[in-house]
């Protein structure tokens, strides 16, 4: 039997891909479907787009009946592993921070922010987070930029 | 015999050795890079070619070659980030052997069966080019098709039991590969009115999302398993006699099998690397270590990304044809050098056919002599303190997808796939049928479309020819057969309860 926390991941799984299923149908409708002669543009989107609906709603229905019951003894349910929504939220902040210091400031500096905020966040501290933050940076830096040749952006203050 | 004796001592001069070196080196560290791999190793260093004479010149882009598709197995095995898609496979079990502490014996036997694969694939390469170029070109659209559908629906069930769970993501793969414009009529497919969809989605910003990314996701949480400290000493880091020994059958499979899968057109490295994952399961006596660091899935998917990629070579060098991405590059080299490979390769460059070959044996073997001294040091990244780790692998993620299309329109991808990437492992769900969906939905597409057009509608005529018809029966049979079974197993357990 799953753990409540797999339970709510498929859910949430299921439910995703059968509203991109849905959103696949509802943009491919329009397109040309062609025949077994020809096909058309909308065949392969009307086809997986349809599959995708099905399979999920078919999920949805195991998942129905497999929902975990609480009269399981303890000692039978698997650990669970739950969430761990500050740290997702703040990865999500850090990236978002990302964005934000590369189009004011460019790939480099946003680089830093990120290196030191997502060192920060997982414990690092004084010296060693400095020493992360600058080595990385600058390494890919050199690599990338000078060595390879892919050209980060600048910023638009920069 | 002449020309023969005239490649070979050509490809052991001084220049030439250091030029063979030079190229596995570069290889290996570029194609560690997240992101680039072997194709995108060859793009930036072929500029070196540019000043050099012929031989030394397709010996570096061979040597680069071997190194490229060694690197990106290294990110796989010590970090969970796939250097390219064909290394996807390696996470299963290579990154679960570097959280038991065996990071060094990953490597190793990565090393050694891509080693191993190699020399077996350039010896049947040398014996059996033309007859096997020929046969090659019995495959057309419909073989193309049957070939990449039955891949879809067996492999994609590697990782998961359940047949819902493994067609669902194969579906939302191929739709997601669909988004952009349709390669045949030009129409734009799924953009939503936004120029960023225009481009389609690339496949490099999605496999780190899901690999790296979540994995980043997921070391905040108290049941991370890091990596067990393992003795680096050089006698540890080796593979034990047990590994090696159970390393030997799949490596000869694996290099064999992927040999044969590198002449057919189409990504065949990827779809080698689960063919062989898979065959290894089924061979395995046990099956139930695959996916909790079995040293055979390690050993077996990368010595079939080697042997498939030397089989890629026999189209390229025979008939002067690409069937996938990896000899296209090459053969732009070889244009570069004022070279056409094909039938007259071997008539009118002769010494250069064989010092080209020459330098592959001596690539492979440079391969090995490089990089398993290094293992320690590789060994040792996987034990740095994910407080430190975890960023860096975070940032090289970030910078991998950048570097792409020089897109900050990728690096959003990464992060949406890696939150989705995190999903799904809470969910218990591996995303390698979605990657194979995401790779192989376009040839899917193509494929069928080109048959469509042939059969004239007339989709039965596919098993009017014997490749396809075999190909389409046997994955009919295997797909169908557990569900049937399943089916007979639950009448009978209720008829014995009733």
């Amino acid at each position: 039997m799953m753990t409540k926390t797999v339970h709510r991941a498929r859910l949430l799984t299921a439910l995703l891909f059968l509203a991109l299923g849905l959103i696949t149908l509802w943009q491919s409708y329009e397109l040309p479907f062609g025949s077994l002669r020809q096909l058309k543009p909308g065949f392969f989107p009307n086809v997986f787009g349809g599959l995708l609906t099905g399979l999920s709603v078919l999920m949805l229905i195991g998942l129905w009946r497999d929902r975990p019951r609480n009269t399981e003894a303890a000692g039978e349910r698997e650990q669970d592993e739950p969430v761990h929504w500050r740290g997702l939220l703040s990865f999500i902040g850090i990236f978002a921070l990302f964005l934000a210091v590369s189009y004011a400031f460019g790939f480099v500096i946003a680089m830093f922010v990120a290196l030191a905020a997502s060192g920060f966040v997982l414990g690092l501290r004084g010296w060693r987070l400095a020493v992360l933050a600058i080595a990385t940076t600058a390494a890919i830096w050199l690599i990338f930029d000078l060595w390879l040749g892919v050209s980060l952006p600048p910023g638009i203050w920069l | 015999m002449e020309d023969i004796i005239a490649g070979i001592s050509s490809a052991f001069s001084f220049f030439n050795l250091l030029v063979c070196l030079l190229g596995v080196a570069l290889g290996t560290l570029v194609g560690v890079l997240p992101g680039l791999g072997p194709v995108g190793a060859i793009s930036m260093l072929l500029p070196l070619t540019f000043s050099m004479e012929p031989t030394s010149a397709l010996i570096l882009v061979a040597g680069i070659y071997f190194g490229g598709m060694y690197g990106g197995s290294t990110t796989s095995i010590l970090v969970n980030v796939p250097g390219e898609a064909a290394s996807v496979v390696t996470t299963l079990d290579g990154y679960k052997m570097t959280q038991k502490g065996r990071a060094g014996a990953a490597l190793s036997i990565a090393a050694i069966g891509s080693f191993v694969a190699g020399t077996l694939g350039m010896v049947l390469l040398t014996l059996l080019a033309p007859p096997i170029a020929r046969m090659a070109l019995e495959f057309g659209p419909p073989e193309h098709f049957a070939i990449v559908l039955v891949g879809l629906l067996v492999l994609s069930r590697l990782t998961d039991t359940s047949l819902i769970r493994s067609y669902m993501l194969i579906a939302l793969g191929v739709v997601l590969s669909l988004i952009g414009i349709d390669q045949m009529s030009g129409s734009l497919r799924l953009v939503f009115d936004s120029p960023w969809l225009i481009d389609g989605l690339d496949f490099v910003p999605i496999i780190m999302g899901f690999y790296g990314m979540s994995e980043v996701l997921g070391s905040l949480e108290e049941t991370y398993q890091k990596p067990v400290k393992a003795d680096l000493s050089l006698k540890k880091l080796m593979p034990s006699k047990a590994e090696l020994r159970r390393s030997t059958g799949p490596i000869v499979r694996g290099g064999l099998l992927g040999f044969a899968m590198g002449l057919l057109p189409g990504p065949s490295n990827i779809l080698s690397t689960y063919a062989s994952y898979g065959l290894e399961k089924k061979l395995s006596k046990h099956p139930e270590e695959f996916g909790k660091g079995a040293i055979e899935g390690v050993a077996g998917p990368e010595s079939a990304n080697n042997g498939a990629s030397t089989g890629a070579l026999v189209p390229l060098l025979s008939l002067g044809v690409p069937f996938s991405p990896l000899p296209a590059i090459l053969l732009s080299a070889f244009m570069i050098q004022g070279i056409t490979p094909g039938p007259l390769l071997i008539k009118e460059h002769a010494s250069l056919f064989w010092a080209l070959i020459a330098s592959m044996y001596i690539g492979n073997v440079m391969l090995l002599v490089l990089n398993l001294p290094l293992v320690g040091l590789f060994a040792k990244v996987a034990h740095l303190s994910s407080k430190v780790l975890m960023p860096i692998v975070m940032m090289f993620c970030i910078i991998g997808a950048y570097s792409v299309r020089s897109s900050m329109f990728d690096v959003i991808v990464l992060m949406i796939f890696g939150v989705f990437g995190y999903l799904l492992k809470k969910a218990k769900m591996e995303p390698s049928p979605l990657v194979l969906g995401l790779l192989l939905g376009p040839v899917l597409e193509n494929s069928l479309g080109q048959s469509a057009l042939i059969f004239r509608g007339d989709l039965w005529q596919f098993f009017n020819r014997p490749i396809s018809a075999t190909l389409l029966i046997v994955g009919l049979i295997v797909t169908i057969w557990p569900i049937v079974r399943r089916s007979i197993h639950s009448i009978r357990s209720r008829r014995r309860s009733a």
